[in-house]
């Protein structure tokens, strides 16, 4: 390992859109899904993970060598990651969601999931439809019907006009 | 859309993911999430992070016909989510519902039940005090809820935050909280023997909050790692102890105790407010309070009440505490700016000898009749400009003056502080919003009354703000 010998392992991740990035694998086995790999001695060349893009990996690599910089504060680290996530526009929140799930990072999961429920507090039914992309199969009775259901939801929410 | 390849993204997250953002979310916000589409219609339903909030359907200032149609709903949406609710892990748990006479006891019941079962939680929070309760009354203990189940908590090992407010509570015998960090008990009867005891099943407390507890006797507290402690008019205690190493916030509220504070150096902010003391002991009070100012010398920010700026002077040899107060560079004075008040400010001055900060919060305090100028003074020092606190010409920046009306007493002080204050730069005057006889608006008399300090200032580099 890395400490014993005073020389950092270094590994090589692979984008699905093929870009390769370097990285310590002292930070790479925050992801477990890398750890796994590692330890099964698959890590020897290029770890293809098939899931994630670059930018979306640039970024996750960016938070890898961020947080294991830091000892173990847990309020250290909660405020590195607020940072880090601070200027993250939706999307990329999104992609970081799905990467952090492959990659089986928690405490970048928990980060993530945290941050994107703060961007939806608040705002309206469709607004959270566009950003999230989901479709509404609902009649409009049944939306109706939904929202007479839990009315007291609705209070103090955005309209639909802010965004 | 921003980007097509967004489209629908969240579609490929499995629900375990999806429940995972919902659980973030405030639970209002995450049953909101059902209408937007069908599959998220019952996800919510699964959200670890339950509020069972009466104050979502029962508005304030509605009339008590309303309230009660409001609170049916709110029960009726207890029993929804009851026969609803699949998820067996739960980590955050809150239920409000205040006393009333249609108090609907089989959902309650219910609902303690879930708490009661659910060892896994982190925090939990029961809540089922009345908001017409009386605050500053403690002669009077309010009448809580008859019949509340038992709150059992011998089962939850990995709480992190607890609070019960007028709940049936039984102290635990035979469990350790290892995690709990937050622990609030408020409105209700806890003997100080419990609370010893329950203390100790907490070893690693940093926020302790106690309110309108009643029947409490004396007690003491022993917490290692508490950092933040607030007791808040508890009834019942003569003598309360805390050895508390690693505090650095205290406040104690209400009546008359002797508050014993183990020798600590880490505390940065205290405060102390006597306000609802109706009387004062001239045996005891003034070398109690005077003892507590000793014990929390570390501090940097200190607030102090009417009741001790009339009764600490009183002890011996005391024009100032010795040693002084090092630390302090803000004080903040809850005063009526009283002539009786006025040897307490000088003693807190005269306390305090790097301060930089002055806040100075006028409002109605209690004013002790049978109260005697100290140390056979007849005139008070802001009168007699005999002497003056180091502090005031060498080190205090600022002045905050908040419910300021411009009647002699004020004018009196604030004169003495700006005559002397030599080094002032700030003064922040918030006037009062006191209406005059038969409501008659007094901001521009209060505002012109700031004319009567103009004269008076010292400092070259005073810049005067007005609020």
């Amino acid at each position: 390992m890395a400490a014993e010998t005073g020389t950092p392992t270094t590994l090589t991740l692979k984008s699905n859109d093929d870009e390769l990035f370097s990285v310590a694998e002292s930070a790479a086995i925050l992801s477990v899904t890398i750890r796994n790999m590692v330890e099964d001695g698959c890590a020897g060349g290029v770890i293809p993970l098939d899931n994630v893009d670059g930018k979306t990996l640039a970024s996750v690599i960016t938070y890898m060598n961020g947080i294991s910089a830091i000892p173990a504060d847990e309020e250290k680290k909660k405020s590195y990651r607020d940072k880090f996530l601070s200027d993250k526009d939706f999307e990329t929140l999104a992609d970081m969601v799905l990467a952090a799930n492959y990659l089986n990072m928690s405490c970048l999961m928990d980060a993530v999931s945290a941050k994107i429920a703060q961007v939806m507090e608040k705002k309206s039914v469709g607004w959270v439809r566009r950003k999230f992309g989901i479709e509404n199969d609902y009649t409009p009775e049944e939306e109706a019907a939904v929202k007479e259901e839990h009315k007291w939801t609705f209070e103090g929410v955005e309209t639909d006009d802010d965004n | 859309m921003d980007r097509n390849d967004s489209v629908d993204r969240f579609s490929f997250l499995p629900d375990a993911l999806i429940l995972i953002i919902i659980t973030c979310l405030p639970f209002k916000e995450a049953v909101k999430t059902s209408v937007l589409s069908k599959r998220w219609l019952r996800l919510w339903q699964s959200t670890g992070n339950i509020d069972l909030d009466e104050n979502f359907f029962v508005k304030a200032g509605s009339s008590g016909e309303t309230r009660a149609t409001q609170r049916s709903h709110f029960v009726a949406f207890l029993r929804f989510w009851t026969e609803n609710y699949t998820e067996p892990k739960v980590k955050k748990y809150r239920f409000v519902y205040s006393n009333s006479p249609d108090f609907h006891l089989p959902a309650v019941q219910h609902c303690i039940k879930f708490a009661v079962d659910h060892r896994e939680l982190t925090s939990l929070d029961l809540d089922f005090s009345d908001p017409d309760w009386d605050e500053e009354d403690i002669s009077v203990n309010p009448q809580t809820p008859p019949h509340l189940p038992a709150i059992t908590l011998d089962k939850h090992a990995v709480l992190n935050s607890l609070r019960l407010s007028a709940c049936n509570f039984r102290v635990p015998q035979s469990i350790t909280f290892s995690g709990l960090k937050n622990v609030c008990l408020a409105w209700m009867k806890i003997p100080g023997s419990s609370l010893y005891k329950f203390l100790k099943l907490c070893p690693s407390l940093e926020t302790l909050i106690l309110r309108r507890i009643w029947n409490v006797g004396s007690f003491d507290i022993e917490a290692p790692n508490l950092k933040f402690l607030v007791l808040d008019k508890l009834s019942g205690p003569e003598f309360i102890s805390v050895s508390a190493p690693s505090l650095s916030f205290f406040q104690y509220s209400g009546l008359s105790v002797y508050l014993q504070m183990e020798y600590n150096r880490t505390m940065t902010e205290a405060i102390f407010d006597f306000s609802l003391q109706p009387t004062w002991d001239e045996e005891g009070d003034p070398e109690m309070l005077y003892n507590l100012l000793s014990e929390v010398w570390s501090v940097k920010v200190l607030t102090v009440c009417s009741y001790m700026l009339q009764v600490v002077p009183m002890a011996e040899n005391s024009l100032s505490l010795q040693p002084r107060l090092e630390n302090v560079t803000r004080l903040v004075l809850k005063t009526q700016l009283h002539i009786q008040e006025y040897y307490g400010i000088t003693f807190f001055l005269n306390s305090c000898p790097r301060l930089e900060v002055l806040s100075i919060d006028i409002g109605p305090k209690k004013i002790f009749e049978d109260w005697r100028p100290p140390y056979g003074m007849r005139e008070h020092p802001f009168s007699s400009n005999l002497w003056y606190p180091a502090c005031v010409e060498s080190t205090l920046k600022k002045i905050e003056v908040k419910g300021f009306k411009g009647d002699d007493n004020e004018i009196t002080v604030l004169r003495y502080l700006l005559k002397y204050g030599k080094v002032l730069r700030h003064l922040h005057i918030g006037l009062s919003k006191e209406r005059g006889a038969d409501g008659i608006d007094m901001e521009s008399t209060y505002r012109e009354n700031i004319q009567k300090l103009m004269d008076h200032i010292s400092s070259p580099h005073l810049q005067v703000y007005v609020v």
